[in-house]
């Protein structure tokens, strides 16, 4: 399974692979440092997973979200947007764009790991429904 | 119209002890011992302003260290930096979204403190795990 992860911050990028790692499930961990880059490493490796901040340079998380699920190869990749952004409105704008979680920092790794997990069983669940018997 | 002070320490005790395992106690106002890293994010929306957090650089790469499970030696300035930039960035959200839940805001991209601005007093300082006063905050609300 690969998972990209989008924030430009390195430190947090660096927090976040290392958690995902700890589950022990043998992710493929990806980076990029905003929309722009995330977009371009996304068309390349077809992601399983997109997890990203909204506040970043260039272009930020919400056109990233809002490009990915316009994208007929991209369009399907669940996105958790990981953000310090705690306004009232913004998790159902982001949820209404295409992501299917939104999670605001700080996040423990817990959290983190346990939205990850239901993310894949709701993955898995899907192929098994949509995979011919 | 200032964020209480409550409201801060509570939004920062949250992130230091949920990404950074460490425990911070309120100390009051007054200087942080340099040198220091600083970082600011502007805000705008319900309301405008700034928040400002800065700490000393031996609890910035204590810091990073913790974030990213790796020793103190292993942490390049640019690391720790990175660290307090992102720090502050989570601690703006989040003091903002304790203290007006109903609010929506824009944060900026945070940025480095210029050596000035890392001078004078802070209206919060906090002690790390008990040790002396190491960690600053304000914030600053506009008009």
């Amino acid at each position: 399974m690969g998972v990209l992860i989008v924030d430009d911050s390195p430190v947090m990028r660096r927090y976040i692979a290392r958690t995902l790692g700890m589950t022990g499930i043998g992710l493929r961990i990806h980076e990029a440092a905003n929309g722009l880059e995330a977009m371009k490493t996304a068309v390349e490796i077809l992601p399983d997973l997109i997890i990203t901040d909204l506040n970043m340079p260039g272009m930020t998380g919400e056109e990233l979200v809002a490009r990915v699920a316009a994208d007929p190869c991209l369009g399907r990749t669940p996105i958790l947007v990981l953000s310090s952004d705690r306004s009232a409105a913004r998790p159902g704008e982001l949820l209404h764009a295409g992501a299917v979680a939104y999670l605001t920092k700080p996040v423990s790794p817990e959290a983190l790991r346990h939205q990850l997990m239901h993310i894949m069983a709701q993955r898995v669940s899907l192929h098994e429904t949509e995979s011919p018997a | 119209m200032n964020v209480p002070t409550e409201i801060l320490c509570s939004a920062l005790e949250e992130i230091l002890e949920t990404m950074y395992f460490c425990e911070a106690t309120w100390a009051g106002p007054g200087r942080i011992v340099l040198p220091a890293i600083g970082a600011a994010v502007t805000f705008s929306g319900t309301c405008c302003g700034e928040f400002r957090i800065l700490a000393t650089s031996p609890l910035a790469t204590k810091l990073a260290a913790d974030f990213i499970v790796a020793e103190t030696s292993e942490i390049a300035e640019s690391l720790a930096r990175a660290t307090i930039l992102e720090f502050a960035n989570v601690a703006c959200g989040a003091t903002l979204g304790a203290w007006n839940p109903d609010g929506d805001f824009d944060l900026s991209v945070p940025r480095l403190l210029c050596e000035n601005e890392l001078r004078g007093g802070w209206p919060h300082r906090f002690s790390i795990d008990g040790g002396p006063e190491e960690l600053g905050a304000a914030v600053e609300l506009r008009a």
